[in-house]
């Protein structure tokens, strides 16, 4: 009979509702942090500075208690360290076409094809 | 089923004497690693969508937006004559209604929305565990009630923003924000659009996953479904916030 094998529970159950409830209120005041920061209107680079932090460390509570990233093996990490890395090169990758635009240089392009 | 019989006899005693083990860092499953893959994946999509953004935004003109004229306007020759009153930027700014639609209290408030529903698809998870099946399948009415409150508010957004209102100059020049009247609208609607469609996949999941825990379909040892649709639909709350500052706060 294929029963149910108890070796796959999946979550680790020392985390209780409390502790779900107090990251739940965290992200709450990041959010709440994050939309009256913007509100202040600072200048751009200290806005998205603090922005990104916010957003850095709600990114990481959620994915290390909601998404249980504490509980997991290393195994995990070799497969999200290099998306992450991936992600970055993507990014930076496209960084250039800040200058093509700038300039022009699609459009000058585009005319000279005409 | 001798064998069996056998078997669990032979054994009862030893396993019996043993002690429980501590508890174990979660096993690796293969729907685990499946949805981590596609999760990877799926940061990969999102990194495109939001580094296009970012390239688009950063290499705007710097007079590419104004507060009197709608969005792709020359301004060259209306520059040299200093007009009182005009404002330009390479970026509709929050929080300024003459160039920016968006409205960002309602968004927040959506934001929080999404959130409640992150803590109850957790507590699903966390009563299957404990064998609770009908606060696992009441936390799973909850998600998919409130995550359908997220796109219903959403939807309203849309409407508003498509339809309903009318937008002065410096945000359209039709007087609706379309994605086509400018740069800052299609990165907006590609962006919250494709957003908008993996909250709904995730709760055409989640709806499948709430109709049979009310039939007592999951338990402590059968909750990989509500484990995997559970990361998934955290994912989709984290890339939300993301989105949520970069779309709406910057």
């Amino acid at each position: 009979m294929a029963k149910p094998n108890p070796s796959t529970h999946l979550e680790p159950l020392d985390e209780s509702r409390g502790s779900y409830a107090k990251v739940f209120w965290s992200l709450v005041v990041l959010t709440a942090l994050e939309y009256g920061f913007a509100r202040l209107q600072p200048p751009f680079p200290t806005l998205v500075g603090g922005l990104t932090f916010l957003a850095t460390v709600y990114a990481f509570l959620v994915a290390w208690y909601f998404m249980h990233l504490k509980y997991e093996g290393r195994w995990i990490y070799l497969m999200l360290v290099p998306v992450c890395l991936l992600s970055v090169a993507v990014v930076a990758g496209l960084t250039p076409d800040i200058a093509y635009h700038q300039h022009g240089f699609f459009q000058s392009t585009a005319v000279a094809d005409r | 089923m001798a064998d069996a019989a056998t078997i669990s006899t032979s054994e009862s005693k030893p396993t019996s004497a043993m002690s429980r083990p501590p508890a174990p860092a979660a096993p690796i499953t293969p729907g685990k690693v499946a949805i981590w893959l596609f999760l990877a994946t799926e940061v990969m999509f999102f990194t495109g969508l939001i580094g296009t953004y970012i390239v688009l935004r950063a290499g705007s003109a710097p007079t590419a937006y104004s507060n009197l004229f709608s969005p792709g306007t020359d301004l060259s020759i209306v520059l040299r004559q200093k007009p009182e009153g005009l404002v330009t930027t390479s970026w509709p700014r929050p929080f300024d209604p003459s160039m920016n639609p968006l409205s960002v209290d309602l968004t927040a408030a959506n934001t929080f929305i999404l959130m409640a529903s992150s803590l109850t698809m957790i507590l699903a998870l966390s009563a299957c565990q404990r064998d609770d099946k009908r606060k696992t399948a009441l936390y799973l009415t909850a998600t998919a009630v409130i995550g359908t409150v997220f796109l219903g508010i959403q939807a309203f957004e849309y409407n508003q923003l498509l339809f309903a209102h009318h937008y002065p100059a410096g945000v359209s020049q039709t007087g609706h924000f379309t994605p086509d009247v400018s740069v800052f609208a299609s990165c907006f609607f590609t962006m919250t659009g494709f957003h908008g469609l993996h909250v709904a996949g995730g709760l055409v999941a989640i709806f499948a996953l709430m109709v049979r825990s009310w039939f007592g379909a999951y338990s402590s040892t059968n909750s990989h479904s509500i484990e995997v649709i559970s990361l998934y639909w955290h994912f989709v709350d984290l890339v939300w916030l993301i989105l949520f500052t970069v779309v709406y706060l910057i």
